[in-house]
């Protein structure tokens, strides 16, 4: 299993396990030459990809690097119920696999003596 | 619209904002009384609600937004919210927030605030919250973010009168009000400073088109590459203006300094800020890691106890709609034949006017009224649902099964609400983000089986399985849900390819439904059905008199009427399914609404609203076989009217709408065909 301090896929804990959210892997596209380019040639202002467009409600429903989830329920191999500050949110299991997560010492099997 | 009385001596309008599930609609309701109507967006079919209210000599108009998280420019909801603020400009904008949830609730009132327009807040279900150990210090919270806050607990009705004041007070500048911005840190307010100074410096984009927003908020938002302002400033500014040239400055400077998106910076400056907030004026008793709410979801959304629970409140609410509507219903059926009866010996002359009123109205109409009870049922068990939070956990019981069919729980919404009525449950695929999955879930969505087929089931089932009624209808919508399956299969797999949009969908904490709010609910959609009873139905079914009673002479209903010819101009292409021309006609008038069907034989057998006698004369074209594929058809063909109209709304396409049209009528056809063949193969009498 993990060792404390390494990061975790949401979609990968169990009901109760909880963490920090360490980083949204995959959808952000990095504001880049080639978009930039693109905007040039149409003589507008370049944009970032469609996965902004996911991060940005994520973010707006609290998902956001740094915060606390727990996980309430999780179906695999169907969705998650996981803990955002006082808000219950259901995600599919794509994105629960995005989510990289440090997991909390205490409730990792490996706990913190480990 | 009456929005042309706004901003007079005494008229405020008032916007009210807010996150999904904070309580918005009870809070408008209170403020509103009833005086509300239900409109739509200009040229989008989110469901538009405005009221009015009154404090004292003010009357305030009130606006219902729909509820969003944010107001970034990613979904309709929220341009909605946005264009809505800055184009019609309201007196002021009541944010809801949920006090069990204030610190994600906030991250929206700092944009409303960044916006430029006057925020009040209310600050909504203090009794949940002060439950879970949340103290709020109200008084702080005002302080700190330079607004007025209200705590008020919608579904009590507390705290209204005191949001009035505060409206009022706020509008007529008595009330504090300042406002305080998010403060993005010396970096980016600089670049946000310099980019006010070019915008307010171009006057074509100051001119013509700052008019409506605060420089401030365009500068954050062309920092946090909102597409929509992007756009409207290139109509007034080209690339190469200053303000570009600022702009791509700005960005360079910013992108080097925190080697990330300004974007991700900006939006953890918000929740920094809110945090702040939240740490100063707000104690928690104690954390409850696990709420009361959560341990539910242990039981209800289990992997292996979630499907079981679910088919049980299925079963329940079709249950309660069958067994307990079956008592009024005898009562109106009553009152209809007394009404009947009171025509006959009152009106002796004209003829033609007792029959108009015996056959064609009372006959038409009534034999449709009947069935008000089970419709209202209906529609308040999904109203408790919905207003529970069950209906969420649906959506994520059913999302393994979804995902099979290429879409994702949340589908499985609009899919539920189809039990109703589809019209509302074509405008709730609005919620779904893939446009794809959007298209699939609504042309599949009329074979979910509506509140107005059941009149034709309940007839049909009567006449011809008396012993078997409940599970014959309950075979006629699982014929419903296995045909949308098979249907949303066929259509991700030829129609709309791809992968779905990923799912995610808040989870709101169980509650347990009100009185009132579960009445209101039902009434804005069960009220729909009375109004089509009075007019569409009543339309049709004069229609349908008017057809059998001519040529005058004739015999009434008979196959040398008017009916009889359309009928039998129709004939051929039902004959090979066992109809007759009755059901020709029957089917061509439940084009406009599917009651209808029973109706128009309410009528062409003119023996007017009595059901039995309505049964036995339907033993004369039908045989049980024939009448199960007729009801099978009646499922199935053509969406009605209203359905249509808001399917070409919704996919705004008339293509996809004569598709959905074309389709199903095809399906009813081969699948009646199927079960007549099938059936005379076994030996049945067709």
């Amino acid at each position: 299993m993990n060792s404390p301090g390494e990061l975790m896929p949401l979609a990968f804990m169990r009901r109760g396990d909880g963490g920090t959210l360490v980083e949204i892997r995959g959808l952000k596209h990095r504001v880049g030459d080639v978009g930039r380019a693109l905007g040039e040639q149409k003589g507008r202002f370049f944009h970032a990809g469609r996965g902004h467009r996911l991060e940005h409600r994520l973010n707006s429903m609290g998902i956001i690097p740094g915060a606390a989830l727990k996980v309430i329920q999780n179906n695999a191999p169907g969705p998650i119920i996981v803990a955002v500050k006082d808000s219950r949110l259901c995600l599919g299991r794509a994105i629960a696999g995005k989510l990289m997560v440090r997991p909390e010492g205490e409730d990792s099997p490996n706990g913190p003596a480990g | 619209m009456s929005r042309g009385v706004a901003s007079n001596e005494g008229q405020i309008t008032a916007a009210l904002s807010g996150n999904p599930n904070a309580g918005k609609t009870t809070i408008f309701n209170n403020l509103t009384g009833g005086r509300q109507h239900v409109g739509n967006w200009p040229g989008v079919t989110v469901e538009k609600k405005e009221g009015t209210a009154r404090y004292g000599d003010y009357e305030f108009e009130v606006v219902d937004l729909p509820g969003t998280y944010s107001l970034t420019a990613y979904s309709l909801e929220e341009i909605i919210v946005r264009d809505f603020m800055t184009l019609d400009k309201p007196d002021l904008v009541v944010d809801i927030v949920d006090a069990s949830n204030i610190e994600r609730n906030l991250y929206l009132t700092t944009q409303l605030i960044e916006l430029g327009v006057h925020v009040v807040i209310a600050l909504n279900m203090m009794d949940v919250a002060s439950a879970r150990g949340i103290n709020i210090d109200v008084e702080l919270l005002s302080e700190l973010l330079g607004i007025p806050v209200v705590p008020t607990i919608g579904l009590r009705n507390k705290g209204t009168e005191e949001l009035k004041v505060a409206i009022v007070s706020t509008v007529m500048g008595e009330a504090r009000f300042r406002g305080i911005q998010v403060n993005y840190g010396k970096e980016i307010e600089e670049e946000i400073s310099k980019l006010q100074a070019v915008i307010e410096q171009d006057e074509r984009v100051s001119g013509e088109f700052l008019g409506n927003y605060s420089s401030r908020w365009i500068g954050v938002k062309l920092l946090e590459e909102d597409e929509k302002v992007e756009e409207d400033v290139s109509r007034y500014s080209e690339p190469g203006s200053a303000l570009f040239r600022q702009l791509e400055a700005s960005r360079d400077h910013l992108f080097t300094i925190f080697s990330e998106d300004i974007e991700t910076v900006i939006v953890d400056n918000r929740y920094g800020f809110v945090a702040g907030v939240v740490r100063e004026a707000v104690e928690r008793e104690f954390e409850e890691p696990v709420t009361l709410s959560d341990r539910i979801d242990r039981i209800l959304t289990n992997r292996i106890l979630g499907f079981p629970f679910f088919a049980l409140f299925m079963w329940l609410m079709f249950f309660l709609t069958f067994f307990l509507g079956k008592f009024p219903m005898n009562r109106i059926d009553h009152l209809m034949r007394g009404l009947g009866n009171l025509i006959n010996t009152n009106i002796t002359s004209p003829v033609w006017l007792r029959s108009l009123l015996v056959d064609g109205v009372v006959g038409g109409v009534g034999s449709v009224l009947v069935f008000l009870p089970q419709i209202f049922i209906i529609f308040i068990c999904i109203s408790i649902l919905e207003d529970s939070g069950y209906m969420a956990r649906a959506a994520f019981i059913m999302d393994r099964i979804m995902h099979w069919l290429g879409m994702h729980g949340k589908s499985f919404i609009p899919l539920l609400m189809g039990f109703g009525c589809n019209v509302p449950a074509v405008m709730a695929t609005r919620t779904l983000e893939s446009e794809k999955d959007r298209m699939i879930t609504i042309l599949v969505n009329p074979l979910m089986s509506c509140t107005a087929r059941l009149p034709v089931y309940a007839l049909f089932t009567a006449a011809f399985f008396a012993a078997h009624q409940g599970t014959v209808t309950f075979s006629l919508y699982l014929l419903g849900i296995i045909l949308a399956v098979s249907m949303a299969k066929l259509f991700r797999r030829f129609l709309f390819p791809g992968e779905s949009e990923p799912f995610v969908m808040e989870l709101p904490p169980y509650r347990l439904p009100t009185f009132k709010g579960t009445f209101i609910h039902m009434w804005e959609r069960g009220s729909m059905f009375l109004r089509k009873a009075g007019t569409i139905i009543l339309a049709g079914s004069v229609a349908i008199w008017i057809l059998s009673y001519l040529p005058p002479g004739v015999k009434y209903g008979s196959g040398a009427s008017l009916a009889g010819k359309v009928g039998h101009v129709l004939e051929p292409l039902v004959r090979p399914l066992g109809f007759d021309w009755r059901a020709a006609v029957a089917l061509l008038f439940g084009f406009v609404a599917k009651e209808i069907v029973v109706s128009t034989y309410g009528t062409l057998l003119g023996v007017g609203e009595n059901r039995a006698l309505i049964s036995s004369g339907l033993h004369g074209f039908f045989t049980p076989l024939t009448a199960y594929g007729f009801m099978a058809f009646t499922l199935i063909y053509t969406p009605c009217l209203a359905t249509i109209a808001v399917i070409k709304k919704e996919t705004g396409s008339r293509r996809w709408t004569a598709f959905a049209v074309g389709y199903s009528l095809a399906l009813a056809w081969i699948v009646a065909f199927v079960i007549y063949r099938v059936g005379l193969l076994f030996g049945l009498k067709g």
